[in-house]
């Protein structure tokens, strides 16, 4: 099953808890990256060059996973916290596996999002994992 | 001092022992495709094809792949709930994610139950459809999604490059052959029950592609005659669970 997806912050994530820096950590939560590879099924397709990634960019990597579905989560759970980083950054259309804390639900029709500060997120599914999509402000 | 040279004696024997034994074992190549365990295969998948409906529960391991190559273990289950051609339930549980599928010949809807977010989405109508279709069109793969496959026009046998028969193993009580495939990406395990019923028993995935070849193992428990409620195919939202889209997969930029 592909649990798993890169995204370019865990590798700060690592750099932190290596050193054991006092350096901002984006999250104690933060995952490592893991490579999606591990097949499940034996037919299947591997000629199909698949690409998901509507926008590779993930800068943003704070995490507040709902499903806590992807993460692989460092002993480390317990370290420094010490700031939001960088969500006013956010690239809209940029994908983004977990939210900052402090995002509220937002129902507007029949579309969920959630509002993190001044920047807007749409949850949905990408293969099995959540993913949200930074979008303009719908209000 | 002694030791040393007592192995040194031990490896010396041992090597002779193998000069002399085996040559002629590794001379002679296995058959690279044993016709015992691609007849094995052929009638496993039809016997799969015979069957009308099923409950299945695999207690699965799957390995991850840290970026520096470290492996991690995630242990889980799968449950499948099958009527043919076109009902399908599956419940993925594992330590770091859980999966509803719900599939009806018309939708196929997935369901996080802890994040209860749900998204639906239009599905071709049969299974064995369907599980490629996931795949290609959603990036879902659908464990297992063999189990559709064999016995088809899709079983995939003819990409199979080398097939042997290891030996009876005993899995979860059941009587059962081993045998082992290696086809392109892929090497792959099989043990399949004994006698009339000759049903997979466990199942082990070794993805090639990765250099620390992470693997996918199931250990399957069947029931071949299950009763199913009319609910068990029909996903009724939570009330609090919410709806999100779900991607399609973009095709890949050319290179």
């Amino acid at each position: 099953m592909k649990s798993f997806r890169d995204f370019a912050a865990a590798a700060l994530a690592l750099a932190v808890f290596g050193t054991g820096s006092a350096l901002v950590s984006a999250d104690a939560h933060a995952g490592r990256q893991v490579k999606n590879t591990t097949r499940t099924s034996v037919n299947k397709n591997v000629n199909v060059n698949k690409n998901v990634n509507v926008n590779t960019h993930r800068n943003v990597d704070i995490d507040v996973d709902v499903d806590r579905g992807r993460d692989f989560h460092p002993v480390a759970t317990a370290a420094a916290v010490t700031t939001a980083a960088v969500v006013t950054s956010a690239v809209i259309g940029s994908m983004v596996y977990t939210l900052p804390p402090a995002c509220v639900p937002v129902q507007i029709g029949p579309a969920l999002y959630q509002q993190c500060g001044n920047v807007w997120y749409q949850p949905q599914y990408v293969g099995t994992s959540v993913q949200y999509v930074v979008i303009n402000p719908p209000r | 001092m002694l030791m040393i040279r007592s192995i040194q004696t031990t490896a010396a024997a041992a090597a002779l022992a193998f000069l002399v034994a085996a040559p002629p074992a590794f001379a002679q190549p296995a058959p690279e495709r044993d016709p015992k365990a691609m007849e094995a295969l052929s009638a496993m998948g039809k016997y799969l094809r015979s069957l009308k409906a099923f409950t299945l529960r695999g207690d699965t391991a799957i390995d991850e792949v840290l970026d520096n190559g470290q492996k991690i273990q995630f242990g889980g289950t799968v449950d499948y709930r099958v009527q043919q051609p076109d009902r399908l339930r599956l419940d993925v549980r594992n330590e770091r994610r859980w999966r509803d599928f719900y599939y009806d010949g018309r939708t196929l809807t997935q369901y996080g139950p802890r994040a209860k977010y749900y998204a639906v989405v239009g599905a071709p109508a049969t299974i064995a459809e369907l599980v490629q279709a996931a795949d290609q069109k959603y990036d879902i793969e659908i464990p297992l999604a063999d189990l559709f496959l064999w016995g088809t026009d899709k079983s995939g046998l003819d990409d199979i490059k080398s097939a042997s028969f290891i030996g009876p193993a005993q899995i979860g009580g059941k009587d059962c052959d081993h045998f082992a495939f290696r086809q392109e990406g892929v090497d792959w395990q099989i043990w399949i029950q004994q006698g009339k019923q000759p049903l997979p028993c466990k199942m082990v995935i070794t993805t090639l592609s990765e250099p620390s070849q992470p693997q996918y193992s199931a250990v399957l428990s069947w029931n071949v005659a299950p009763k199913f409620d009319k609910s068990t195919f029909t996903f009724v939202p939570p009330k609090d669970a919410k709806q999100i889209p779900a991607a399609q997969v973009q095709p890949a930029a050319k290179k």
